[in-house]
Order: structure tokens, then C-alpha cells, then sequence
């Protein structure tokens, strides 16, 4: 890793962090399953990839997908490819800016022009001369005749009370956690460092406000919040809606620790340097100050994207959160209550994607929080 | 006598509750001419630093309040500048330099980003800012400036981070350098070596230094005049030979006696004895 070699902040921290084996491990399983999101409708889906019937060619799956879906194929490969070569972009931002912007208006034209073709055909059993399928056959909302299936090689995690393909619904569940996860912590970081960073820099009455406002939203026990602003809006089954709301109900820790790190950095002699230079407020705040908690910062975020995705599936499973046919890791949980003395595979398969994604988050978090302590500076 | 740079009148900081002040600073009074070096000395809670941050308001209000005086730099009032002013006034007319170089650079960029920060702040009509940064580093004694640009602080010497914290405060050529303890973080080898620098700058920059030290042995071969802090009042001030010479203040007499001398036999160092100076 070039990174790794280089003896930068980031260098360091990077460096520390891939010698935790727990760390290392919980970020390969956070990228796999972000991939496993990107990809989800090319894994599970009833529709071939490539179809060739009467000397005919075709892409029944992609003709199907419908534009999200494109986005999330299209930009999360993106994504990781210009983290890739962050480093070319970093030093020609402009010329990189237009490059993101060209890209980005090439893809959205060409999804605006695309019709996706409601087919409901399935290709599982449509003649071919020659088809190639998805590793899984079923897509997450289909329902069959097989219900309670057990795992087996054609339904890898079973069915469950409508024939739906467990397997399957994970596979897209996944989007919808993580896709929570990531929003919901950037609302939670945005608020919270906005706050934490008025109380902590400018102290006086803002600070009183600040913390008279954050020990209030503590006082509600934030789930039952959560449930009392979804049922007064009325707005069940709206991703959108339920990131707002666990986004505006988490920031409070953020803005403490902004607050907290605030509060140390401008007692440091670089900061008291920074004025003496002649830098104003939003310089001292942006260049010297958040810079500065960056690490902290995105130790609580990492936490923070763990128990939101935990916080969605209580939703779920209260009957809160997203409600089928979407498919949701804690919907597929609430289903199996009902079917738990015999259909075991309802509430195994849910439990052990939420329990594998919440765990590699905390061992991110984790290893992450060592890696940024000075104090532990053996490693 | 021309127009003095800096004119300090009766000023006065005090801290904690108004009824019963810490009196940091308390009426103090002092004048500087361009280019003229003035040492401030006295120990740990004279007021030295309270006095150097109070020029360009520097402190943090609260805990400080400045309660009286006046202080003109080139005929404007500080404690009554506007803060966009009083911003563009630091670091381009009055730079400073800290006591801790390790902690007065920002551990996250890179010296040259530092440095660049201070001159795109300052003079915007320079084209070459990354010329301008090596020629900053050269003229602070650091070698291959070039290659240092990218370096992070941590990867630095102390004495090479306040050679550093010295080519920022010099990128802007400023008429005033506050150096509040310039040497106190480093030993004595980096010390001469940077008290040098600052005599060498001094003579081709022609600027006004303004040195806070406690160290008698640095306002020898360096301050033209020295004004002695005691207890937030200056006691006694006067061109140095004279003040090292024939101190008049009780406290300034005790002050020199605690240097020791060489080639003089001593069993205990000289401990200032307050209770005879009041």
C-alpha cells in the first residue's frame, strides 16, 4: 500500500489500524458487503443476464433494472475507483471537478433516456438455446407456490410464507441498511458538528444553548421518539423519512465529542497561532480546528452507522420501518415470529446478516478508536 | 525622536471576578522606534505574555478583560480596531512566535502548506507563493527548503520547527515581531543558534522585535532596552548595558543576582527574597 509507507497523519493512523486484525478483517467484510449492495440485482434476480433465444441476443436483466438501480451499480463502482486514485484528483481538483461532472451528466442522461421493461416473465423457466442466470434465480419481491422452503441448493436460505426467496431478500436488504446506515450517520455528523462545533468554539451563551438542547434530546429514550415522530407523519415504509428521523435523533454524541475536541484544540498554541497569523473564524474552524477531530469524528460516525442499521431493524420489526414487499433485514425478522417453531431459517439468515454487519462495524470502530489514540503509539 | 511603531499607555488586564481582579497587567507603559529591539523581562506571571497577546487582542475574552489603556500601533488603537482590521493587521504588521514550537504548527498539514497559508492570508499579489516559501525557509537556515516543504511538523527538530514558525512569521514582512519566549522549549545549543537568527533578521529586515524572555542572559547581546515586569507594573526600564550595569529597582538588582556568574564559587543559587523588595 503506498499510503501505508508514507510517513503522513493518515499514514500512521492507516498503518495502525491494518495491524489489528479484527480491524482489518471487519473493513474487508464492510466493503464486501457494500459491493454485495452495489450488485445486489446482478445476484439475486429472476431475470437472465444473458438470454440468447430463435438466434436472438438479449439482456433481460438489465433492460429491467430500473434507474436507481443503475445509479447504485454505476456509482458505487465509481466511488471506489476515485478513493483508488484519490491521489491524481487531489492534485488537479479542477480538472478532476470536470471530469466528476462529465461522468456524472453522461450517466444521468443515459439513465433518463432508459426505459426499463416491466417484464414479469421470469427466464427460470423460459426456453433458451442458451441462458446465464444469476447465482440466485428468485427476485427479492417474486412470490412462488414453494412457501416455507428450507434452505436447499435452489433457495439457499428457504422461503418463507409467500415463496419469496430469503436469499434473495437479503441480498437487496443489504441496500437498504447500509444505504441507512451511511445517510442517517451523515445527517447525525452534519448536525452534530455544526452544534458541537458553535458550542465548542464560540463557548459563552452558545455553548449553554447547545448543551441545555442536547441533555433535553437525551431525556427521550430515542426508539420510542423515533416511533412517535414516524406515526405522527404517517410515513411508514419512506426510506427517506426514516433516515431523517434517525439522523435527527443520533447527533447529540457527535456534538458532544465536537464540542469536547473543540474545546481542547483551541486551548493548543497552534491554534492561538492560527489568529496570530491573521486567520478569521471559518478558517481557524475548518483548516485548523475539524481537521484536527477528523479521526474522533469518524470514530463515532463508524459506531454510529452500527447502531442505525440496528435501530432500522427494530423499526422493521416493530412495524415501523420498511414494510414488505421492500425487502428489509428486520422486516424478514418480524415475519418469522409467527413461523418460528418450524420455519427456523426465517430468523437465522436475518439475525446472522445483522449480527455480521453490526459486528464488522464495531471492529472498525474499534480499530479505528486505537488507531487515532495517541497514547497507544507501540503498534 | 520619530514617531514612535508601537505606544502602549496605562494599560490594564485583569482577570477573575471584578470585585477582587487578578491584576495581570496593571497600568503598564512603554513606547518602541522602528527597529528597535525591547526585552521584556520578569518570571513566570509578571505579565509578560498577558502584555505581548494584549497588543493585537490576542487573549481570550473571557477570562481576560482588558480594562483600561491605549495601544497604538502607527497611530491606530488596537483595543479599538474593528476585528477585520485587527486580522489583516496580525501577522502582516505584528507577527509572532510562540514558547512551543512543537505545538504552535498544525500537527495535520504540512510546513509548507503553513507557511503558504500565512502569505495567500497576507499578500495576495504574490505570483510564486511556492517561491516564496522556499526563499523563507532558506532565509531561516533551513537546508534544502525545497525538500522540506511536504514534511509534517512531527517529522521536524524542535529547533528546525522554530526555525519554521520564524519563516512564517517572516513571510509577511511585518514591522513588529513579538517573540514571547522564543527559546524556552529548546536547549542552550538551539537557543544561540536561534537568538543568531533572530539577531541576523533583525539587521536585514529592519524590524522591531519585541522579546518576552525571563532570561537575563539573552537581553545582554541582543535588546537595546529592556524594561524589567514585576507584578503586572514595569519597575525599572532603560537601554540594557545601563539596566545590567546599575540596576535601581530592588527587584531588578535581585533578578540579576539570581544569574549565576562565572568563576565564582557558590554553594546555593541567589533566591529573590520578596518580603525586602515591597
Amino acid at each position: 500500500m503506498n499510503a501505508a509507507s508514507s510517513d503522513t497523519y493518515t499514514g500512521r493512523i492507516w498503518r495502525r489500524f491494518s495491524a489489528d486484525a479484527f480491524a482489518r478483517n471487519g473493513l474487508r467484510i464492510v466493503i464486501a458487503l457494500f459491493v454485495i449492495a452495489a450488485l445486489a440485482p446482478l445476484l439475486a434476480n429472476s431475470h437472465a443476464i444473458l438470454r440468447v433465444a430463435d438466434g436472438q441476443i438479449s439482456f433481460p436483466l438489465f433492460s429491467s433494472l430500473e434507474s436507481i438501480e443503475w445509479r447504485f451499480l454505476i456509482y458505487v463502482p465509481l466511488g471506489g475507483l476515485a478513493f483508488l486514485f484519490r491521489q491524481n484528483f487531489v492534485a488537479r481538483p479542477g480538472r478532476s471537478a470536470l471530469i466528476f461532472a462529465g461522468i456524472i451528466a453522461v450517466v444521468e442522461i443515459a439513465i433518463a433516456l432508459h426505459h426499463p421493461i416491466n417484464d414479469s416473465t421470469n427466464d427460470r423457466d423460459r426456453a433458451a438455446s442458451f441462458k446465464l442466470m444469476p447465482p440466485i434465480v428468485y427476485s427479492p419481491i417474486e412470490s412462488t407456490l414453494d412457501q416455507f422452503a428450507p434452505p436447499s441448493r435452489r433457495h439457499p436460505c428457504g422461503t418463507d410464507s409467500t415463496g419469496r426467496d430469503i436469499a434473495a431478500r437479503l441480498l437487496h436488504g443489504a441496500r437498504i441498511s447500509l444505504s441507512i446506515g451511511f445517510v442517517s450517520q451523515t445527517i447525525a455528523l452534519s448536525i452534530g458538528i455544526l452544534f458541537g462545533g458553535l458550542a465548542g468554539y464560540y463557548r459563552g451563551w452558545s455553548d449553554i444553548v447547545v448543551c441545555r438542547f442536547i441533555e433535553i434530546m437525551d431525556c427521550f429514550p430515542s426508539l420510542l421518539l423515533i416511533l412517535v415522530i414516524i406515526s405522527f407523519t404517517g410515513s411508514q415504509n419512506n426510506i427517506f423519512v426514516i433516515m431523517a428521523v434517525i439522523g435527527f435523533t443520533s447527533w447529540t454524541g457527535v456534538a458532544r465529542l465536537v464540542r469536547g475536541e473543540f474545546l481542547r484544540l483551541s486551548a493548543q498554541p497552534f491554534t492561538l497561532a492560527a489568529k496570530a497569523v491573521g486567520a478569521g473564524d471559518a478558517r481557524i474552524i475548518l483548516r485548523h480546528l475539524l481537521p484536527n477531530s477528523l479521526g474522533p469524528i469518524l470514530v463515532v460516525g463508524t459506531f454510529g452507522v452500527a447502531s442505525a442499521i440496528l435501530i432500522e431493524s427494530s423499526l422493521s420489526f416493530l412495524g415501523f420501518g420498511m414494510q414488505a414487499p421492500t425487502p428489509s433485514w428486520g422486516d424478514i425478522l418480524s415475519e418469522s415470529r409467527r413461523y418460528i417453531d418450524f420455519a427456523w431459517w426465517l430468523a437465522f439468515f436475518p439475525g446472522l446478516a445483522i449480527l455480521i454487519t453490526i459486528m464488522s462495524y464495531n471492529f472498525v470502530g474499534e480499530g479505528l478508536r486505537d488507531a487515532v489514540d495517541p497514547r497507544l503509539r507501540v503498534k | 525622536m520619530s514617531a514612535p511603531l508601537l505606544r502602549v499607555e496605562n494599560l490594564g488586564v485583569h482577570f477573575g471576578p471584578a470585585t477582587d481582579p487578578v491584576k495581570a497587567v496593571d497600568g503598564i507603559s512603554f513606547a518602541m522606534q522602528p527597529g528597535e529591539t525591547l526585552a521584556v523581562v520578569g518570571e513566570s506571571g509578571s505579565g509578560k505574555s498577558v502584555t505581548a497577546l494584549a497588543l493585537t487582542r490576542l487573549l481570550a475574552t473571557p477570562p481576560a478583560r482588558i480594562v483600561s489603556g491605549q495601544i497604538e500601533f502607527e497611530g491606530r488603537d488596537t483595543l479599538r480596531l474593528p476585528d477585520r482590521e485587527l486580522r489583516s493587521l496580525r501577522g502582516s504588521q505584528i507577527a509572532y512566535i510562540f514558547q512551543e514550537p512543537a505545538s504552535s504548527l498544525n500537527p495535520v498539514f504540512t510546513i509548507g502548506y503553513q507557511i503558504r497559508e500565512a502569505i495567500e492570508l497576507h499578500r495576495p499579489e504574490v505570483a510564486d507563493v511556492t517561491g516564496e516559501i522556499i526563499r523563507a525557509l532558506d532565509t531561516v537556515g533551513i537546508r534544502e527548503p525545497a525538500k522540506r516543504l511536504d514534511d509534517y511538523p512531527h517529522q521536524l527538530s524542535g529547533g528546525m520547527q522554530q526555525r519554521v514558525m520564524i519563516a512564517m512569521a517572516l513571510a509577511c514582512q511585518p514591522k513588529l515581531l513579538v517573540a514571547d519566549e522564543p527559546t524556552t522549549a529548546l536547549d542552550v545549543t538551539i537557543q544561540k543558534q536561534i537568538m543568531d537568527l533572530l539577531k541576523a533578521l533583525k539587521g536585514t529586515n529592519h524590524m522591531a522585535i519585541l522579546l518576552i524572555t525571563h532570561n537575563f542572559g539573552l537581553v545582554a547581546d541582543f535588546a537595546d532596552r529592556v524594561a524589567v515586569m514585576f507584578r503586572g507594573r514595569i519597575v525599572e526600564t532603560g537601554p540594557t548595558a545601563e539596566v545590567l550595569r546599575n540596576p535601581q529597582h530592588a527587584y531588578t538588582q535581585a533578578l540579576i543576582e539570581c544569574v549565576p556568574k562565572l568563576g565564582q564559587k557558590q554553594h546555593r543559587l541567589k533566591v529573590i527574597d520578596y518580603a525586602g523588595i515591597e
